[in-house]
């Protein structure tokens, strides 16, 4: 009886002995947690001084023009005057915001809802692992407090310079910004349409972190998010699909000054699609100077109707056919818009400010957009900047990286002497 | 040179002597075998390592996002209420005339298994039964006296008929544990009351698990017809069948079987609503009720055993049983008409052809040797071998690795690619709640993840619907002239749409979302879908 009990149970508990032993010697528990062991985001310093893109002088009176909305309130407003002026600036002006208040409002809920109004829902909130900004649609009724990109209110703080273990003071408690990220990176998913800003925080804040799992379990690492930024169609996204650029030039610096982590092929690529827009860049710009929503296309972009040209640039997909008939901006892109001409021109200047000299279009189609976007920004009425200050500050800061300074610095410079 | 192997061999030979007295006692002295460890033979090794390979092959199938999820939500349902839902409780709209929901219990059970193990729990069950169905099948061949290696051919073979429809975990995973033991009941119909009680058991749980119970009574209902009809032809007169004990037993197991199909929440009526389930218009849409396509995979592999069962029987040249033939013809023709029966094909053709193919087998490689499993050393090396086939195969295969790890692979690794995530992800975000239409297999598992508070106006349960509610899904879908007003009609409150099935309606909802006061807000988009509110 015990010999056939043996025999029945014998291979089954060798079995379990050793799944056991697996399990306990051999298998080690994971961490979720993907963070960087350094805090402090990595900072990209404008590489080029070109005066005659825009002189002192010059630069002093736009950036005079642009300095922080006062209220109402408009969290994409602020998140452009915050990138602009970084958090030290002082204007003396107790109806706009300064630096450090642009910076708290994203950081307190005490000084949000000073600016937002006290019935404004958070502008963050927890979520699985950490905090996530509450998106412009999410609410109806307060959508101009709401977060208008996904991710852009973190990548503008590590932009700003703001490490990560700074407190971040929610309605429901407190947390870091590292909360932020790490929300950010467990959210991340490839089908996502808008990951700019989330490439952006990634670089600033976690590069060199190869890789990690998303809360759907996928692995998302660097090389994959190379294949985002270099496989959309160059226009497609926010801004003319512009900060997908800012995204493959701000990736490449922070891989330099990590000292070259990135796969010489996978840097290669990302300088290749850099030269590749600085050539259809010189060969689409006006005469006058600016770019553009047909920068694509090349010299055709100078010579081709506008309704054809759209077309051609977004692709085929039902989506992108009902866009164009109904999007005021294309509607009206037959007559090339102001407010059009300056945001491309004034993204692709700012992008191209941080590029590495070998892949900029020649020094003469710099000029040429930066004096025509200085000619612009003085012309245009107050009541137009105030509507499109979003595009503007892009130019402004533009210019002033391309004077090799940060636009506080250079105003606040200006305004000492005076 | 000429080279004397003599002396080689004679050094062999000592050095063997001399090794094998160096070794202790107390591995020389059986051959590692003992009356306390099990011995295996060679058919019996190589069963484990085929159920190891059909283990680890299912295994890395993924929880496909169709009915499942559907079936989920009402074992969820069952367990937060306690109770059996009396009516549809979660589309918007259902059909008069209350709920048929068959699989309950393999809906609990399902659900249960979530709760505790998580989607890899799902995903080794998947495995599990499917291997589990094999071995059976294997066991019920085996019982028509046939070699273990053929059966385990046959099992293996049985397998990879049924690929096309194994890949999905549902309820009618189940089932394809009960056609084997009936199968195996057929193989040498036991005479005495416990095999009817087993029967009635066994056909009491199949009835509350999946509707494919009325297959294994066709299967009673045949094999007492056909050994009927051998008894009378033998004996010249069909008055004195009974008197015969196979029929008579035969009679009694199909009548426990009856009785045990009607203990459930419907009792006899089950049989009719099974019986006429396959009427639903709905069902019409869907492919695996449609008509076998010899095009498809399906098709290549029923009509691929068809021409291997000719080529066999004439090999063989071994007389068919009269069930043999009438299982043939009427699976067959099942099979034909509907390509989810091909499940059961890929069950009953094995164990029909399985005579037959050792008879040929016999018949052309007649000159091989039988296997020799008369060395116990082998024997019981062969039972640790085994062992370790099976723990490799766990260690390997993704849902036990992860579960032995105690870590889950991640929702996108363990479902399947159509799986709507990120739009789900985003209705929960949201806390959505109210009506919402969707393409009909990405509902379930949005119901699923919101917890029921989205009620679709179409899922995959579509015989529950009435049939204007699923023409005007069809119209709404194909982004008709009337969408509004049907979206209005049905108080729909989201809409998520496909980008590549529903061009039309993707290109009206983006134009509508542009109007002054639009119909519609888009709030979500990604690569593969978009989620908007209608206002």
């Amino acid at each position: 009886m015990l010999a056939r009990i043996s025999r029945w149970t014998l291979p089954a508990l060798i079995l379990l002995v050793g799944l056991a032993t697996y399990r306990f010697l051999f298998t080690a528990p994971g961490s979720e947690d993907v963070l960087p062991p350094r805090s402090e985001p990595w900072r990209i310093e404008p590489l080029h001084d070109e005066p005659r893109i825009v002189t002192d002088q010059q630069l002093a009176e736009v950036l005079d023009r642009v300095r922080p909305p006062g209220a109402p309130a408009n969290t994409n407003l602020y998140v452009h005057a915050l990138r602009l002026w970084g958090d030290q600036a002082d204007f003396s002006d107790s109806d706009r915001p300064s630096g450090g208040q642009l910076r708290d409002y994203f950081l307190r809920d005490e000084v949000f809802r000073k600016w937002a109004g006290s019935a404004a829902p958070p502008l963050f909130a927890a979520r699985e692992i950490g905090l996530a900004a509450r998106s412009f649609d999410d609410e109806a009724a307060f959508q101009t407090s709401g977060s208008y990109h996904q991710d852009d209110l973190l990548a503008t703080l590590a932009e700003t310079g703001v490490p990560l273990d700074t407190p971040l003071e929610t309605r429901d408690g407190a947390g870091t910004v590292a909360d932020l990220l790490r929300q950010s990176l467990r959210d991340f998913h490839p089908d996502r349409l808008e990951f700019e800003w989330t490439v952006i925080s990634y670089a600033r804040y976690a590069f060199p972190l190869s890789e990690w799992r998303n809360k759907y379990g996928q692995r998302v690492d660097v090389e994959s998010l190379v294949d985002l930024l270099l496989a959309a169609p160059l226009t497609q996204g926010p801004c003319n699909g512009l900060h997908r650029m800012e995204a493959i030039v701000v990736l490449y610096r922070v891989d330099q000054e990590a000292g070259g982590v990135l796969k010489p092929r996978t840097r290669q690529r990302l300088l290749d699609q850099m030269l590749r827009v600085s050539q259809l860049l010189a060969a689409s710009q006006s005469e006058q100077g600016y770019w553009t929503r047909r920068w694509p296309l090349g010299a055709a972009a100078l010579t081709q109707s506008a309704a054809s040209a759209t077309s051609d640039i977004a692709g085929d997909t039902a989506i992108d056919a009902a866009d164009h008939q109904s999007q005021p901006a294309r509607r009206e892109v037959d007559a090339a818009e102001l407010g059009d001409r300056l945001l491309v021109t004034g993204h692709q200047l700012e992008w191209l400010a941080l590029a590495p000299e070998e892949v900029l279009p020649p020094r003469e189609n710099l000029v040429r957009a930066g004096q025509w976007l200085v000619r612009t920004l003085l012309e245009i009425d107050e009541h137009d900047l105030r509507d499109r200050y979003g595009p503007y500050s892009h130019a402004v800061r533009a210019l002033s990286l391309w004077r090799g300074r940060q636009p506080y610095d250079a105003w606040s410079a200006v305004h000492a002497e005076e | 040179m000429a080279y004397d192997t003599t002396l080689d061999r004679s050094l062999d030979s000592r050095r063997e002597t001399v090794a094998a007295e160096d070794l202790p006692i107390c591995l020389t002295r059986d051959n590692l075998t003992s009356p306390y460890f099990p011995q295996t033979s060679r058919g019996l090794l190589a069963a484990v390592v085929v159920l190891c390979v059909v283990y680890l092959t299912l295994s890395v199938n993924r929880l496909n996002h169709t009915d499942l999820w559907g079936h989920l939500n009402f074992g969820r349902w069952i367990v937060e209420h306690g109770s059996l839902p009396a009516s549809e409780p979660f589309a918007i709209e259902s059909a008069d005339g209350g709920l048929v929901n068959v699989p309950w219990l393999a809906q609990l059970a399902g659900y249960l298994t979530f709760r505790t193990l998580g989607s890899e729990g799902l995903v080794l069950a998947h495995a599990l039964l499917g291997t589990a169905s094999c071995g059976i099948l294997m066991l019920a061949i085996r019982r028509r006296q046939i070699p273990l290696a053929c059966c385990v051919a046959l099992g293996a073979i049985a397998m990879l008929l049924s690929l096309p429809v194994l890949g999905t975990i549902r309820p009618q995973l189940l089932g394809m544990l009960g056609v084997p033991l009936v199968l195996a009941y057929l193989a040498r119909p036991p005479r005495g009351w416990l095999a009817c009680w087993i029967l009635a058991l066994l056909f009491a749980v199949w009835a509350n698990t999946h509707g494919s119970f009325a297959v294994g009574l066709l299967l009673l209902g045949l094999g007492l017809v056909t050994t009927s009809c051998e008894v009378g032809w033998e004996r010249k007169s069909f008055a004195d069948v009974w008197r015969r004990a196979e029929p008579r037993w035969l009679a009694a197991g199909l009548l426990f079987a009856v009785i045990g199909s009607c203990l459930n929440p419907l009792g006899p009526r089950l049989l009719l609503e099974v019986a006429s389930f396959g009427q639903h218009a709905p069902l019409a849409a869907i492919s695996e009720w449609r008509s076998l396509s010899p095009w498809s995979l399906s098709g290549v592999l029923f009509y691929g055993s068809l021409l291997a069962t000719a080529i066999i029987l004439r090999v063989a040249g071994r007389r068919m049983q009269l069930l043999e033939m009438v299982l043939l013809v009427v699976f067959g023709l099942l099979t034909m008409t509907a390509m989810r029966m091909l499940v059961w094909w890929a069950l009953i053709w094995p164990w029909v052809v399985a005579p037959h193919a050792w008879a040929a087998w016999q018949r052309v490689f007649a000159a091989a040797p039988a296997p020799d499993d008369s060395t116990p050393r082998a024997a019981s090396m062969r039972t640790l071998i085994g062992v370790s086939f099976v723990f490799m195969t766990l260690l390997l295969a993704p849902p036990s690795q992860a579960l032995l790890r105690g870590q889950p692979r991640g929702e996108a690794r363990v479902t399947g690619q159509g799986t709507p995530w990120y739009v789900a992800d985003e209705l929960v975000r949201r806390q959505a709640e109210g009506n919402l239409l969707a393409p009909m297999d990405w509902a379930d598992y949005l119901v699923w993840k919101t917890e029921g508070r989205v009620r679709p106006l179409v899922y995959s349960h579509v015989h529950l619907l009435p049939e204007s509610v699923w023409t005007d899904y069809q119209r709404i879908e194909a982004g008709a002239p009337d969408w509004p007003r049907l979206a209005r009609a049905h108080q729909l409150k989201f809409l998520v749409v496909d980008r590549k099935r529903n061009t039309e309606l993707l290109r009206q909802v983006m134009l509508a979302s542009r109007h002054e006061n639009p119909p519609v807000r888009v709030i979500y988009r990604d690569k593969r879908c978009i989620l908007a509110e209608v206002l």
